[in-house]
C-alpha cells in the first residue's frame, strides 16, 4: 500500500509539473512599501 | 514576501530571481523583482498570483504592486476587431494594446505593420494592464483573462 501511495504521488507531480500551463518567459515586477521584499 | 512567492513557483529559475531596491521616492521605497522561467518552461500568471496570495500579505501597510512587465513568445492570430498574441506551443493567448507612454510608440507601430497572417515568431515585453494596487485587495480575484499587455518592446524572432 505504502509503495503504491508513493509511485502514485510521483507519478501525479512528475504530471503536474509536465503540463505546460504557464505563458510567460520572465517578467519584473516592481512592488513599493515595506512588505515588498 | 512577494520575491520569495515568487521563486517558489516550480517553473520559475530559482537563481534568477533578483530583488533590486529602487531609489526612495517620499514615503516609501520601491523595489523589483526580476525573475526568467527555467530553461523549456513557461511561468503560469495565474500561479503567480495565487502563489503571493497564499503569503497573506496584510493590508494598511501601503504596500502593493506597481507594475508588472512580462515577456511572451509567440505569433499574431486573425483577429478583425483587436491584436492578440498566441504563445508559442500553448493554447494561451495575450491581448496586446498600445502603451500610453510615447517612448514606445515604436513597438506599437511596428507590431501594427505585421500582418496577423505573418508566419514570423515574435518576442513583446510589456505590462499587464489593470493589475497595479495595494496588498493584498490587488491579489482578491484574478485578473480577467486573456489579460492584456499593453507593449513596451518587440522583437521579431529570426
Amino acid at each position: 500500500m505504502r509503495v503504491s501511495s508513493c509511485l502514485s504521488a510521483s507519478l501525479l507531480t512528475l504530471w503536474l509539473a509536465s503540463s505546460a500551463s504557464g505563458q510567460i518567459t520572465g517578467g519584473v515586477m516592481t512592488v513599493t512599501g515595506a512588505e515588498m521584499h | 514576501m512577494a520575491r520569495e512567492a515568487t521563486a517558489r513557483l516550480y517553473d520559475v529559475n530559482h537563481d534568477s530571481v533578483v530583488f533590486q531596491k529602487l531609489a526612495q521616492s517620499q514615503k516609501y521605497d520601491q523595489g523589483t523583482i526580476a525573475f526568467q522561467a527555467r530553461p523549456g518552461k513557461l511561468i503560469d500568471l495565474e500561479q503567480l498570483h495565487e502563489s503571493i496570495w497564499a503569503t497573506r500579505l496584510s493590508g494598511g501597510t501601503r504596500s502593493g504592486l506597481v507594475t508588472l512587465e512580462v515577456t511572451a513568445v509567440g505569433k499574431l492570430v486573425s483577429d478583425p476587431d483587436q491584436t492578440v498574441l498566441r504563445v508559442a506551443d500553448t493554447d494561451a493567448e495575450f491581448l496586446l494594446g498600445k502603451h500610453p507612454d510615447d517612448s514606445h510608440e515604436a513597438a506599437w507601430a511596428k507590431l501594427q505593420q505585421m500582418a496577423p497572417q505573418t508566419n514570423d515568431e515574435i518576442r513583446v515585453t510589456g505590462i499587464i494592464d489593470n493589475y497595479k494596487g495595494y496588498w493584498p485587495d490587488v491579489l482578491r480575484q484574478q485578473p480577467p483573462t486573456p489579460r492584456r499587455i499593453l507593449v513596451t518592446e518587440l522583437e521579431v524572432m529570426q
